[in-house]
This record gives structure tokens, sequence and C-alpha cells, in this order.
């Protein structure tokens, strides 16, 4: 983790109260969204943006301050805590998500930017509990150990199903640059996404 | 704090001032901002400005600032008239950074110097303008040996403006000021630190960096190598631009990255390849010459060689590049 200043400025663990206590305020609840959540206009209060996003096929809106990053949004507003918050630079790959079916560090991205967009986190690959392929690939070949980061690895590794990477192994490597994985599971990752793109 | 999603240019330019920043990919902004590093008061969202585009035009591509890495990786035009631009950015970051990363906020990435981005560290004149540089007063790191001032030794950030400079590529700037637009070549585009260390590049606060135009050049063959520690942090590298007629090189670039404290071109390396052939001995003679102007401090002892081994490396490629297009 990397060290946070304790300064007079207002942390990011107080904005995150302040912003959830303000969509609570504005009458919506912080947890899962649902599709029946009203389509009712929130209007931001000075300092916050208003976004609307889908996550996982279920629309959501909020008013949000706008250094809140995509990953907060996710696990402290909609509850979405698959994305893990990791090396916080980029490199870990823990907090992987797809944004309109790319996948991206969701906590170096601004939650602001995705205004209109469609998120999908791990929760959203099964499809009424059945394991997407990937899934189901990465059960068979053991490509689990912790499970920390292994949400985000799943998603990447979606993600490397639809993206131009060689056939061979090293490129699948090169693929998964970004997601060090200190159980040293990547040869069973690489066999698993392997295994799918083979079927 | 405010969010302006900009709908116009006319509008993005007219929301901007010293306290605010254009968010293009906001990688880098949110990274800096989240360690407090960068406190703007305003941000403003360039996603719907029509910049997105890559265009080719006669005798050059243009590529609009909001451009994606990945989208440049996967491009054609990109592929067949820049293919170092591809090179390059295929080797930026993770490829889950190049998906959202664009162009010009690569362009303008801020130092990776550690000293930069401790904000528990209060010495650092390009965070804090006059507050001396802790890599100077002792801190451990290696830092640039190229351009340093005695106020700082932050290292530039940008893998792509290297090789952009070694293509001859320039940048159009847009600003409301009654400057309107103009369009600079890629190294005029970055300063020294000198006294000023805060200032990285020449544009205003209230100029956006709209485009950034290649030529295209056939006759002109490209290399690049470059040295990391890890995916996000490159410590050296070298683009370079030759070009033959009859086995003999009538034009040549050699721009450094990494070692240096904005692109760096290496003009004495450059003045030995003119109506040389190459030759081992000939690139190795290049590749030392690149260390006038240079240096060291005891931090950086190591980075001369890495300085040579990575221009060396982008000769070689570029000369082989050269002869795998006679045949």
């Amino acid at each position: 983790m990397t060290e946070r200043r304790a300064d007079s400025e207002l942390s990011r663990r107080q904005f995150l109260v302040a912003s959830a206590a303000s969509a609570a305020l504005a009458g919506t609840a912080a947890a899962q969204p649902s599709p029946a959540e009203p389509a009712a206009p929130l209007t931001p209060r000075a300092g916050e943006v208003l976004l609307r996003i889908t996550v996982n096929g279920q629309a959501a809106q909020r008013a949000i301050d706008p250094r809140l990053s995509l990953l907060d949004l996710l696990r402290e507003q909609l509850d979405v805590t698959s994305p893990k918050r990791g090396c916080e630079d980029g490199t870990c790959g823990s907090c992987t998500v797809l944004l309109d079916g790319q996948r991206v560090p969701a906590c170096l991205v601004p939650a602001a930017l995705c205004e209109g967009q469609a998120i999908t986190t791990v929760e959203g690959l099964a499809l009424e509990g059945v394991l997407s392929p990937i899934q189901a690939a990465f059960v068979r070949h053991g490509a689990t150990d912790c499970g920390f980061c292994t949400p985000g690895q799943v998603v990447a590794a979606q993600a490397i199903l639809r993206e131009s990477w060689g056939p061979d192994d090293a490129a699948v490597r090169a693929a998964l640059c970004g997601h060090d994985c200190a159980c040293g599971r990547l040869p069973q990752i690489i066999t698993a996404i392997q295994d799918v793109r083979h079927r | 704090m405010e969010w302006v999603r900009a709908k116009t240019v006319a509008e993005a330019l007219s929301q901007a001032g010293p306290h605010s920043r254009f968010v293009g990919g906001g990688l880098s902004l949110s990274l800096l901002m989240e360690r407090g590093v960068d406190r703007p008061e305003r941000l403003i969202d360039l996603s719907e400005l029509p910049l997105r585009t890559i265009e080719g035009r006669p005798g050059e591509l243009r590529l609009g600032s909001q451009v994606r890495l990945a989208a440049l990786i996967q491009d054609p035009m990109v592929q067949s008239l820049a293919p170092l631009v591809r090179t390059i950015a295929g080797q930026i970051a993770t490829p889950a950074i190049r998906n959202h990363a664009t162009l010009g906020g690569e362009l303008l990435e801020r130092t990776r110097c550690p000293l930069f981005r401790d904000p528990a560290n209060v010495r650092c004149g390009k965070r804090l303008p006059g507050s001396g540089c802790a890599v100077l007063e002792g801190a451990t790191y290696a830092g640039a040996i190229f351009g340093a001032s005695a106020a700082c030794v932050a290292p530039s950030a940008s893998e792509l403006a290297v090789g952009l400079a070694a293509m001859s590529a320039a940048v159009t700037l847009h600003s409301p000021e009654g400057l309107g637009e103009r369009t600079l070549p890629m190294l005029d585009l970055y300063v020294e630190p000198g006294v000023h260390p805060e200032r990285d590049h020449v544009l205003r606060p209230t100029e956006l960096l709209m485009s950034v135009t290649v030529p295209v050049q056939p006759q002109r063959h490209f290399g690049y190598a470059r040295l990391a520690e890890s995916p996000l942090s490159p410590m050296a590298s070298a683009a370079v631009m030759l070009e033959q007629r009859e086995q003999r090189i009538v034009d040549a670039r050699i721009i450094l990255g990494g070692l240096s404290t904005r692109p760096w071109r290496a003009s004495a390396s450059e003045q030995l390849l003119f109506g040389q052939r190459p030759s081992d001995e000939l690139l190795e003679k290049v590749a030392a010459a690149v260390l006038a102007g240079s240096k060291a401090r005891s931090d950086s002892r190591h980075l001369p060689a890495l300085a040579k081994q990575v221009v060396r490396e982008a000769l070689r490629r570029a000369v082989e590049e050269h002869a795998a297009h006679r045949r």
C-alpha cells in the first residue's frame, strides 16, 4: 500500500463517507444497484457530479465527488466488492474491470469519466449461476490460490479472449503484463486461457 | 472540486486556469491526486471532444490527442505509416492501462521521480516551487544524467515523445488567449528544469494539446530500444532515425528518453553518422559520443553505460530495418 498523507485535506475515507451520506440523503440506497432504482433525477450538490452507469447489467446513478475512482465507486457505494485495492499504481491488476468491454485498472480511472458506460466485474460473468467458460477453466486448472487477485485476473482473462494476441503461451504471458500473481499461479492462468481459446 | 464535461474545445479552454487540469484517461492524474501530490480545483473532462480521430492526410498522419494508446496500436494506418509509434505504444505500461491512457496524457505525464511522487517529501521544486531537490541533497535516486540543473534532476516520463521526436513530429496546441492555434516541433514542447523545475513543457494552463502530426517518410528507417525494471518504470530508451542513400547515411536523428529531464537530442552523435556507411565500429563510436554533455552523480554512475547500450541497439535496429527494406 502507498503511504497517504494525513494532513488538513479531507482524507479519502472522510470524503467517501461524506459522498455515501449524500447518496443516502438523495434517496438512493448505497447497496447493489437494482433495475427498480428510480430514474428520478438526482440533483448533485456543489462539488458533486452526476454519474449514470450500468454495472453488470443494472443501471445506477449517483452524485459523486469528482475525485472518486471507479474502484471506490464500485466497492464503497455500489457494494460490488470483487475488484480489489492492491498496488494503487496499476501494476497488480487486482482491480481490473471491463469498461464498455475493455479491461481497465479501476483504481486509476476517475469514476466521473465513466458517464453512460457499462461496467462488468466478475459478478457479471456468470449467467444465472452458471460459470462462464473462462471461470470454469480457472477452476479446472487450479488457476487460483489465495484468491485476492482472482476477480481481476478472471476479468482480464475474459478480455484477453477477445483481444488480438498471438497464439502461443508467450503471447498470453505478455497479455497478462500487469497481473503479478504473488502465489505463482501465472502458468495455470495461462493454461486456463489457452484452454478456452482452443475450444 | 468541480468536474466539467466540456462539449466543445472552446468550452474546455474557457474553463481552464492555473488550478484546473484537463482529463484524458485520468490515470496518472488519479494517482497524483490520490497521493495528494496534485490538488487541482477543477477537472475538465475532454472525452466528448472530437479529438479521438486518427487521420491520414497527404504525406502525414494526424493523431488526435485523445486517441487511446490501444487504438494507436490497433490502427492499420499507424501500423503501415508510423510503425515506430505502434512499437513504442505497445511497450508502455500494461495492456489494461493502454486501453484507457490517451496520447496527450502520455506525452504530458509528469515525472516518475519517486521524490516528486512522495507527498511526504517537501523538498521538490517541481511540486513546491523553490523548495530545493531532495535528490541533490542526498536522497538515493539516480535521476537524469542529461539536462539536469542545480534545482532538479527529475527525468521526463513520456516514451512516445522520444519516438515522435525521432520522426520529426509536430504538436498542435490551441489557446483562447489570442494565440489561437500554434504548431511546434515535438522537441520544442518540453523544457529543461533550469531554475523553474515546476514547468515540464511550454503549454500554458489554458492551452490544450489538440493533435500530433507525424510526417510519412518511407525513405527513412527507425529503431527503438528500451530498458525497463518493471512495466511502469522504463530506465532508458532511445529512438533513432536513419536515412541512407547508396549505403551512406544522409540524415540521422538520435533521441534519448528516461535518462534526461526532457526528450534529449544527441546532436553530436548524429554528426558522426553523416556520409558514413553503417558498421559495428561506427555504431560503437556513435553510441559512445552520446555521453557528450552528460553528467552522472554517484547514484547515477550506472546510467552512462545504459545510455550507450540503448543507443547502440536502436541504431542497430534502424540499420536492420533499412537492410530489410532493400531486400
